[in-house]
């Protein structure tokens, strides 16, 4: 998996590629950490071009919004492909975890928690 | 399906050689089934928590798993070497803790048992040996 990165009015957006597995949460996990030591607090991981997610891989999105809402910030995820939606949904993790359907709606949930002042 | 599957990998135990082998049960899977996609992908999901449990549980060196697949069902089974390690206890979904936050790990023989229809385990000769099952509906 590699993940790619950009600015969109202020939030951090992750765009991984390939499989959200056992073999590779430490890279999304250290993504964060890093981004949250360079003050960064707000991110969507937009998870169009993740074909396959494992229990793992929701364990590091997991500690990735613990990490961010512990630091005042938010994490939101978009556009799942259904694989992934139904780990979400089976594991309830849907009902802790903000989901929204596209990048632009991710990028809309984030924006309203920046502006309620904190990630909760 | 026109003939019955059955295929033998033998791969040594970490996580990237799961990544491969979960790739290669998919395209098998895949190919044998390709109007059954859900029940596919459930059974891939299962077969990779699995290998993963046994790679991360066991202490095991090599896996070795077997697939067999006909118009009925999908079989996966896995032996390793390793400590005991049986999977097929009660495994509730883990709950939120009393903050609300929900636990990083403790999901995978979960997952297991909500997405095949039967699973069963034996400790034979040394080794671990899980069996995972998933029905194949003809009429989806």
């Amino acid at each position: 998996m590699e993940i790619k990165t950009e600015m969109v009015n202020d939030i951090v957006v992750l765009n991984p590629v390939g499989n959200l597995v056992a073999s590779s949460v430490e890279l999304l996990k250290g993504r964060v950490e890093k981004l949250i030591e360079k003050k960064f607090r707000f991110v969507l991981l937009d998870m169009s071009r993740i074909d396959f997610m494992d229990s793992s891989g929701l364990g590091s999105i997991i500690a990735a919004n613990k990490l961010l809402s512990a630091s005042s910030g938010a994490l939101a995820c978009a556009a799942l492909q259904e694989g992934v939606r139904k780990v979400f949904r089976v594991t309830r993790a849907d009902q802790r975890i903000a989901l929204a359907e596209t990048q632009s709606e991710g990028l809309l949930l984030i924006q309203q928690r920046m502006i309620q002042g904190n990630g909760r | 399906m026109a003939a019955s599957l059955r295929v033998n990998i033998v791969f040594a135990a970490d996580f990237r050689s799961v990544d491969q082998a979960r790739g290669t049960l998919l395209v098998l899977c895949r190919g044998a089934f390709p109007l059954q996609q859900e029940a596919v992908s459930d059974f891939c999901m299962a077969a990779n928590e699995a290998m993963n449990n046994a790679v991360e549980h066991s202490g095991c060196s090599l896996l070795e798993v077997e697939l067999h697949a006909d118009d009925q069902s999908m079989t996966f089974r896995m032996s390793s070497d390793g400590e005991r390690f049986d999977p097929t206890g009660s495994a509730a979904m883990p709950e939120p803790d009393e903050l609300g936050e929900l636990p990083e790990g403790g999901y995978g023989l979960a997952l297991i048992q909500e997405f095949v229809d039967g699973m069963a385990y034996q400790y034979r000769d040394g080794k671990n040996v899980v069996t995972l099952v998933k029905n194949i509906n003809k009429g989806v």
